[in-house]
Formats: structure tokens, C-alpha cells, sequence
């Protein structure tokens, strides 16, 4: 399994904050994740129909943003840990 | 304040189109020896609202105040968001300048129309800074602005802030970092009230620009999905970060020695904006009026009593996790500590960290780490190592690991596993100070661009943001603006253009720029004449040799990338 995490916005949409997944991909992952949650998907994606992310949306796999992995084809593997941010800043 | 006499002048034509950090930096380095003593009698303390600040310009609050820091030996400038900042301005005051020392006892400026005058302040020294900063708003009334400094800096400790009034009148809004409370308490000065009643507001030499311009900022800060209303730091607050940045294994926790723990979200900004929603404390709320992004909040204690103000993502962490602490109603103790007495949260976290390190008390401990606080208020000898903060308590208990640089605790980032954030901690002329050039947006935000954190050629990017922040930082904006004008150009151009229209300018965004390389460059020509060279712009060694868990990297920008950010 992998633990999938939800932060911000996401998490209060979807009502919780992790949930695991039998998934091999970061995209596998994500179409889950708005399958069981459908009130996620205009918040993951811009154009789902073409698993186009929305601009800002972090996604990293044991702390690494899929920006400098395989995008959503980054694969999975049992024990990893994915985090999903909507956009956010502080400091 | 050796003979105690304040007097007005009129603003040198050389310092007319300055504000904010350009002007405090600009003043500290044509009068403030560069080798004097930050605690003697020669050097200065300065404060100057922003160029708009006092305006009706949006998220503009803000005032920098500047001096010789006692932490860092070098140039300081540290700003708050308060409403001190635009009475001040409204009242017609572009900078105070606080010289000389007097030694028998402490002094409460008193500002308002036509007038200034040295009163003693003697009622309310040695006191927490919450109650004297109800009494004084008792005294000379509600709508005032106070500034002051606490016990911390009563004790000549490096790691004291300068505390502003907050919404509420509370003592929770500070220029904390570098140890200007210190700076401000052995000039003799104590408190600043200011009232601007009758004051003559900020004059604005283009009406119709300044409108045109504040209108695209505004338009920038409200569609942003950081910024805009029901954004995350709207939402969250900056305590939203907590999350990301353990995820990205660079959370520092326990001492920065590990970058990621699961108990991270108990202190999160998730977390924190369920309990004040449940405790009837506030969030969102504004640290100053007329800001647009509210991300400050009220934090109270259970039942909703006893009111802190806001915690910060920065005081969070460093009372929290650097502490091995993820109990947030410690934190909120901690903090209410911290703003009692006058100490920059950072350097206390950091401070506190470093003592546990050292055996002073348990990591997690939150009961004694508020204990090891109080020693500051009992003023003991205990309590005076504290209160000068990381490097000092480090060396006083034989700790390695100490997170500085030029003698400044770092933040909230390990530059471990974020390279640019690591390169202006070690080459920003303030210290390791996050704000200095916040690569973090790109790095990890994916905000103005995208940068990978664990690429170790940051200097270019550090140097724009640095260039960058130094102007934002002298216009009165607060930096969180950036988040937006960095993704948004129409809000950049409207942020200059509000300028101009009010210092009667021409900048373009390109002259803009360089306003903010030439307040660099006159920071580091007072460092250097203070003895700052490129050694100082080194990180720790403990960060060169130590991996950091869990993705076990070191910091392996080089010295000659460091050296590049800024080029002799």
C-alpha cells in the first residue's frame, strides 16, 4: 500500500487526512484519490480528461516534488509516502 | 537621549525618495561607526515606515527598524506589520532617530501633534510587555501605536526584538530578528507611543497613478491563490508551511537534526486554525488595517481566554519541533513568553534548542523550556545566557551544532535539503534570515518560478530575491506581496507605480530593481568596514559534514558559488 497525504484545502474537502492506496504510479494514485473523493478533482485538475494538473499543485513521493521525478508517471512501490498540496506559502 | 532632548528636522533632499529599510540602512551607514560597539553609546537605532505606508495602499503596514545588530556585528534591519507603522507615517514622521545612551533608567517617547517628548517609563520597566502595553493604551489611549522593548533587551541580551502593538493593543507584532530590543533598551528608550490625530497623512504626488497602480495590485493580491481572500494564508495562516516542509525533509526538528517527523502536523497551520475555530480565538485577521491577505489570527487558550496573538510559522517551529515540541498550547505559552518578554521567537527557539542539546533540559520537555524562559525574567545569570541567544548558549554549554549564521539563529528551512535558501542565509548582510531572499517559493512553492531545492547553483537566484526583497522591504509593502507580483506582473508594475505616485518617481520595474541591489550594497559596505568578510558568509560546519535525515544530504554548495551571489 501507500500512504497518500492530503494537506490544506485538500484535506478539508476531502475530510481526512491520508488515506492508503494499492496504486504503482503517481497518476494511478491521483485518479483514485478524486475517484473516491469527486469533490477533489476541479482541485487536482485543470483538464482531467487530459490528466492536466492544476497549475501550483505539489505532489511529492518521500519528500521529492514528481517535478524532478517522472512527472505522473513516477512510480510507486509498497511503503512510499505521496503528499498532495494545493498552492500555499507562508514564511 | 543623553541630555534628553528630541528635536524635529526636516528630511535631507538626499533621503527623500527612501523608506522603509533604504532609509534605516542609508542612516545607519552614514552615522553609525562601522566598529562601534552595538551596545555603546555610539551606536543608533532608526525607524522608518515604508515609502506608502500610511497610505491607502493595500497590505502596506509595515515599519523597518535599523541599527548596529549586537547578534550579527554587522548592518540590521528588521520590520513588523503594525498600525504604529502608518500613525507614524500619518503623523508625518519619515524616520525616528534614537542616539546617545542614558543609564538612569528607561524612557517612553511620546509622539503626537507638534510634539515629542521623554518621559519616564519607569512604571512600566521591568515589566512583561503585555501589561504595560495595556496600561500605556490605558494612559494615553486606545488609538495609539506602541512600540517597546522588554526584559530581554532591559538585559542587553542579542536575541531581544522589538515589539509593536498588534489590533488588539497586544504586545505580538515584532521586528524581532537581530537584537534591536537590546540596542533600543541601552539607548535608555523603552516605549514609543505615537498618536496621530491631527497629523498631516502621507502626501501622494500623483493621485490618479497612485489609484491606477494600488487598483492592479489589489486586483494581483485578491486573484492570487496565496493571497486572495479564502487563500491558504488567509485560511491557514503561515503555519500552513509546517506541513510542506516536513514532507520536503526539511523541517528542522530537534535541534536541526532531523528534517522530518510525523508528529509535525499536530503543530500545523491545519491543525492550529481547527482549534481557534473550535476556542472562538480569530483567523483570519489583520496585523495592520487595510491588509488585503490576512494571515494573522488571535491564538487563545482553551475556552477561548488569554489571547497571544498570532503564531506564526517561524515561532511554531522554532517553539515547536526544533524543540522536539508538538503540544500547540505549549507553543502558545512558549510564544506568549517570547512576546512578554521581548525576545525574537526565532533566536529563543533556536536558543532553547541549542540548551537542550546541551543538557539544560529534555527535548519535548515543554513545561521546562518555559521554566528555562523565565530565568530571562528573574534576570539570572542563566537567564542572561539565554537571552543572547543561539551561538552565545552554545558556546556557554559546549554545543557543535549551533544554526547560524554571522551569529544569527536560521529559520525555519535546514539549506540542508534547500540549497537557495541556504545560500542567502550565509550570504544576505542580515544574518541567516529567511526573508532576506525567500527561495523558498520557488524551490518548494513553485511560486515565481520553479527551482530544484537540491540543485546547488543558487547563487543568481538568491541574489534576485535578495534585490528583490530590499526594495520591498523599503516600499512599506509587506513581502508576503511577492507571492502574487512574483507570478503576476501586471501587480509588480502596479506596486511601482504606487511608489512612484507617491515619491513623485519615474522607476520603471528594471530601476526599481536596482534600488533594491543599491540597499545591498550599502549594507555590505558597512559590514565589511565592520570586520564582515567572506569567511562569515560560510554555513555552519556541522551542515558541511552531518547528513541530514531523511534524505541524508549535506549542504555542498561550494564557496565559490556562495562568493558569486555577490562579487567584489
Amino acid at each position: 500500500m501507500v500512504r497518500v497525504k492530503m494537506f490544506a484545502t485538500l484535506q478539508d474537502i476531502s475530510g481526512t487526512g491520508e488515506v492508503d492506496l494499492k496504486v504503482d504510479t503517481v497518476l494511478s494514485a491521483l485518479e483514485k484519490l478524486v475517484t473516491t473523493f469527486e469533490k477533489l478533482k476541479p482541485e487536482i485538475f485543470e483538464d482531467y480528461r487530459q490528466r492536466q494538473l492544476k497549475d501550483k499543485i505539489k505532489v511529492m513521493v518521500n519528500g521529492t516534488n514528481i517535478d524532478y521525478l517522472a512527472g505522473l508517471d513516477t512510480k510507486l512501490i509498497e511503503g512510499d509516502r505521496m503528499a498532495v498540496f494545493p498552492v500555499l506559502a507562508g514564511g | 537621549m543623553n541630555e534628553l532632548k528630541v528635536s524635529f528636522e526636516n528630511v535631507p533632499s538626499k533621503w527623500k525618495d527612501l523608506g522603509g529599510r533604504a532609509l534605516t540602512s542609508t542612516i545607519v551607514s552614514e552615522e553609525v561607526p562601522p566598529t562601534c560597539h552595538p551596545l555603546g553609546p555610539n551606536n543608533k537605532l532608526v525607524f522608518a515606515p515604508g515609502i506608502v505606508t500610511g497610505t491607502s495602499a493595500p497590505t502596506s503596514g509595515r515599519i523597518s527598524v535599523g541599527g548596529k545588530s549586537p547578534l550579527t556585528g554587522g548592518i540590521k534591519e528588521a520590520n513588523a506589520g503594525t498600525s504604529f507603522a502608518q500613525k507614524l507615517a500619518k503623523a508625518g514622521i519619515k524616520a525616528i532617530i534614537v542616539e546617545g545612551q542614558r543609564k538612569d533608567k528607561g524612557y517612553l517617547l511620546n509622539i503626537a501633534k507638534d510634539k515629542a517628548e521623554l518621559i519616564d517609563a519607569t512604571p512600566w520597566s521591568g515589566r512583561g510587555l503585555y501589561e504595560a502595553f495595556a496600561q500605556i493604551g490605558d494612559k494615553y489611549g486606545k488609538d495609539i501605536g506602541i512600540c517597546g522593548t522588554g526584559i530581554a533587551g532591559e538585559l542587553g541580551g542579542a536575541a531581544a526584538g522589538i515589539a509593536f502593538n498588534d489590533i488588539e493593543g497586544l504586545s505580538s507584532r515584532y521586528a524581532g530578528r537581530g537584537g534591536l530590543g537590546a540596542v533600543m533598551a541601552t539607548r535608555g528608550l523603552k516605549f514609543i507611543v505615537v498618536n496621530d490625530e491631527g497629523g498631516p497623512g502621507v502626501e501622494i504626488h500623483d493621485k490618479e497613478l497612485f489609484k491606477h497602480g494600488t487598483k492592479k495590485l489589489t486586483s494581483a493580491l485578491t486573484t492570487h491563490g496565496v493571497t486572495k481572500p479564502g487563500g491558504t494564508l488567509n485560511t491557514y495562516g503561515t503555519d500552513a508551511l509546517i506541513n510542506v516542509i516536513n514532507e520536503a525533509g526539511a523541517l528542522p526538528h530537534r535541534n536541526f537534526s532531523l528534517g522530518y517527523d510525523e508528529l509535525a502536523p499536530l503543530v500545523s497551520g491545519e491543525k492550529k486554525a481547527e482549534t481557534i475555530k473550535k476556542r472562538g480565538g480569530e483567523r483570519p485577521h489583520m496585523c495592520s488595517p487595510g491588509c488585503i491577505i490576512q494571515c494573522s489570527e488571535v491564538w487563545v487558550k482553551e475556552g477561548g481566554k488569554d489571547p497571544v496573538g498570532v503564531l506564526e510559522y517561524e515561532s511554531v517551529w522554532a517553539l515547536g519541533p526544533n524543540c522536539g515540541i508538538y503540544n500547540l498550547d505549549d507553543v502558545g505559552e512558549l510564544n506568549r513568553a517570547c512576546n512578554d518578554l521581548g525576545l525574537d521567537t526565532i533566536e529563543a527557539g533556536d536558543t532553547l534548542a541549542v540548551a537542550m542539546e546541551g543538557g539544560l533540559a529534555n527535548f519535548g520537555d515543554g513545561k521546562k523550556a518555559l521554566e528555562m524562559l523565565e530565568e530571562v525574567r528573574k534576570k539570572t545569570p542563566l537567564g542572561r545566557i539565554l537571552a543572547n541567544g543561539t551561538e552565545f548558549t552554545g558556546k556557554a554549554f559546549g554545543v557543535t551544532r549551533i544554526p547560524t549564521s554571522k551569529g544569527q539563529g536560521m529559520p525555519a528551512y535546514d539549506p540542508r535539503p534547500i540549497k537557495g535558501i541556504g545560500v542567502t542565509y550565509m550570504t544576505t548582510p542580515m544574518g541567516a534570515d529567511h526573508t532576506a531572499g525567500y527561495a523558498i517559493a520557488p524551490e518548494i512553492l513553485g511560486v515565481g518560478g520553479k527551482a530544484d531545492p537540491l540543485d546547488p547553483k543558487k547563487a543568481d537566484l538568491s541574489r534576485g530575491l535578495q534585490q528583490a526583497t530590499a526594495l520591498i522591504d523599503s516600499s512599506g509593502y509587506c513581502l508576503f506581496i511577492a507571492f502574487a507580483i512574483l507570478d503576476i506582473p501586471e501587480g509588480l508594475e502596479g506596486m511601482v507605480e504606487s511608489c512612484n505616485a507617491v515619491l513623485g518617481t519615474k522607476w520603471t520595474v528594471s530601476d526599481a530593481v536596482n534600488y533594491g541591489a543599491k540597499v545591498l550594497d550599502i549594507e555590505r559596505k558597512f559590514n565589511k568596514a565592520a570586520g564582515l568578510t567572506k569567511a562569515h558568509d560560510r554555513p555552519p560546519e556541522f551542515m558541511r559534514t552531518e547528513a541530514l535525515p531523511p534524505k541524508n544530504v549535506v549542504f555542498d554548495v561550494s564557496d565559490a558559488e556562495l562568493d558569486r551571489v555577490f562579487p567584489d
